[in-house]
């Protein structure tokens, strides 16, 4: 097709998106949802279009030859980061219809946030980067405070506040890298060789400012508010799309400036990251909020694999865990209107009341614990076999903690709970995305081939990978176990109590330490 | 050692600080402001040449100022704007809760 260009895949979700906003009304039902999940599904055309060969991978933007317009390339990584965006963006739509309450400008901005996830894939130079990364950010605040409250008001404040410094970060980071190499172009900067002190402190500032959206320990103590308090749309959005689309700049970050300690810094704070989180959620008594610390915990172990340079494995779980943690969202979500209550020790039998719930809930952590058979394993095994021994312990570790925190959401299932009076039954627009995730998570464990061969990862996991998914399995039972007495609450309400303070204490050292850096580099 | 860097460094300082040391909503957005003017300050500092003009309409031998910096600077004036209104937004929408 000569008329092909991979900017398609940007602008039809962007304008159909501007115009459901603009021109939206509410007395058009469904019907804004149905479009939005068509577009979605248009974009996944698109990018099955790309990795067959019909249209080309890489165009030009802006009327100019190459040095001067805009380059936007979508390569392996990208299409398929870009493939699981618009499958999330448009079952969370169909939730949305399902659920109810969502009028044309949730799902026209919906829309928009797919259109800039990906212009981030796509993205090949800085600038293009920094202002998808923007959009993003942007389009995610309002979505976070969507259906209002004051909790989701305040949590989608503070991720604006925190992203903002990020981006602030990112263009100081940007600046000099300028002002030393004089191109933007990411494909320039990885010949660029001499890298001196300053294009140093430059992409470690970029980093810093990437890292914040992708969830790298410290700094993403806004994460587990904005993604526990926004809509459950939203939230399973927010942790299958824009927290990979981030990690899709990151990689191509680390890539461009290809500096050995920034990758190095990148995998202990994210192995760091990975045992913290999985702990923090263990604590936490909302269910969305302990999918949320389980978010940065899972991007942890992407981001481990990522700073260790095996990006194939590190990719294959970040797009495994946007099918799994978008699945867990949506169930959690309809549990707490289920149950009335989003507390998680009063809830309870819920697997009785709405069977198809619960069976893709266990699925979901199933996958998410790294079951054998299930998509999750195959990632984290591959992680495992990614990353140095020191690294391999403290996920093994998370890894425990992960299966620790599932079974404690999956205890909701059973026994007695007491049941809202008032609740919808899970049928229609709500049941296709629960059953269409699920089969996402189910089927790349059941045959791996395929998977394996489109994340490019090594020969299929053998004995030792089994044996330490067993490992990870019983050491978190047994903590599920253990942490079931009196003296666990006590020290997860300290937890909870202190954890705010402390991260804040972290951001402030983390940034305080880059603002000095960056100083000490221009008065040199 | 160019002025115009050396003060939008500081301002970048100045307001990283305020962003992450004060707990009002209102001086949070203003402290988000100055950081990202003293950023912008940063790229016009590094775009800048000693008497060379705008690269608006001029002879091919002119000294103009390099202008990618330029169009990063717009920009990002442009997303700072609609950053402060999100957020001025999201602040009356909390206090309205």
């Amino acid at each position: 097709m000569s008329g092909a260009h991979p900017a398609f895949l940007v602008f039809v979700p962007a304008l159909s998106g501007l115009c459901l906003v603009g021109f939206g009304s509410r007395r058009w039902g469904a019907g804004p949802a149905f479009a939005a999940a068509l577009v979605c599904l248009a974009v996944l055309a698109g990018t099955v279009a790309l990795a067959a060969g019909l249209a080309p991978q890489a165009g030009v933007v802006g009327g100019w030859p190459e040095p001067v317009g805009i380059r936007v390339e979508l390569d392996r990584m990208g299409t398929l980061v870009v493939a699981v965006a618009a499958v999330v963006i448009g079952l969370a739509c169909l939730y949305a219809a399902g659920e109810g309450g969502y009028d044309a400008k949730f799902h026209g901005l919906m829309l928009v946030l797919l259109a800039g996830a990906v212009g981030l894939c796509g993205a090949r130079d800085l600038f293009n980067a920094f202002v998808w990364l923007e959009l993003v950010s942007i389009v995610a605040c309002i979505l976070i405070a969507y259906r209002g409250g004051r909790r989701a008001v305040e949590a989608a404040f503070d991720y604006l506040m925190a992203s903002g410094l990020g981006m602030v970060f990112f263009l100081v980071g940007v600046a000099l890298v300028y002002r030393q190499v004089g191109t933007l172009a990411m494909s320039d900067l990885a010949g660029f060789t001499g890298k001196g002190p300053v294009i140093r402190a430059g992409a470690a500032l970029c980093v810093a400012g990437v890292g914040l959206k992708a969830a790298l320990a410290p700094l993403h103590v806004w994460l587990p508010a904005a993604h526990g308090e926004a809509p459950t749309p939203v939230s399973a959005t927010l942790s299958g799309v824009m927290v990979k689309a981030s990690f899709v700049a990151l990689a191509r970050l680390l890539g461009a400036f290809d500096i050995g300690f920034l990758g190095g810094a990148v995998m202990v704070l994210g192995a760091a990251g990975a045992v913290g989180a999985a702990l923090l959620a263990l604590a936490q008594s909302d269910p969305k909020r302990l999918l949320a610390y389980s978010t940065v915990s899972q991007m942890g172990f992407v981001l481990a694999a990522l700073g260790a340079g095996a990006t194939g494995p590190a990719l294959a779980h970040a797009c495994f865990h946007a099918a799994f943690k978008s699945l867990l969202f949506l169930c959690a979500g309809y549990a707490i209107a289920l149950s009335g209550t989003r507390d998680i020790s009063k809830m309870g039998g819920l697997l009785r009341i709405s069977p198809a719930m619960g069976v893709a809930l266990l699925v979901g952590a199933a996958a998410m614990s790294g079951v054998p058979g299930t998509s999750g394993f195959l990632s984290k095994s591959a992680v495992a076999g990614g990353v140095p021994t020191a690294v391999f312990a403290a996920l093994l570790l998370a890894a425990a903690g992960t299966v620790a925190a599932m079974a404690k959401l999956c205890a909701m299932l059973f026994g007695r709970g007491r049941r809202a009076p008032v609740c919808e039954p899970l049928t229609g627009f709500r049941l296709v995305p629960l059953v269409v995730l699920a089969a996402g998570c189910i089927v790349p464990g059941v045959l791996p081939g395929p998977a394996m061969r489109l994340f490019g990862l090594g020969p299929p996991a053998g004995a030792g990978a089994m044996l330490s998914a067993l490992a990870a399995l019983l050491l978190g039972v047994a903590t599920f176990l253990l942490t079931r007495g009196a003296w666990w609450g006590a020290v997860s309400r300290l937890l909870r109590r202190r954890e705010p303070a402390l991260g804040r204490m972290l951001f402030v050292i983390y940034v305080a330490t880059a603002a000095l850096a960056a100083g000490s580099v221009f008065v040199r | 050692m160019n002025p115009l860097v050396v003060a939008a460094v500081l301002l970048v300082q100045v307001g990283g600080a305020g962003m992450i040391l004060q707990r009002d909503g209102f001086r949070r957005v203003v402290s988000l402001a100055v950081a990202s003017s003293g950023a912008v300050l940063l790229w016009t500092g590094i775009g800048w040449r000693p008497g060379a003009t705008a690269p608006i309409d001029v002879a091919a031998q002119a000294a103009v100022v390099d202008p990618l910096p330029q169009a990063v600077t717009l920009t990002a004036i442009v997303i700072g704007l609609a950053t402060t209104a999100v957020g001025l937004a999201l602040l009356l929408a909390a206090r309205d809760e």
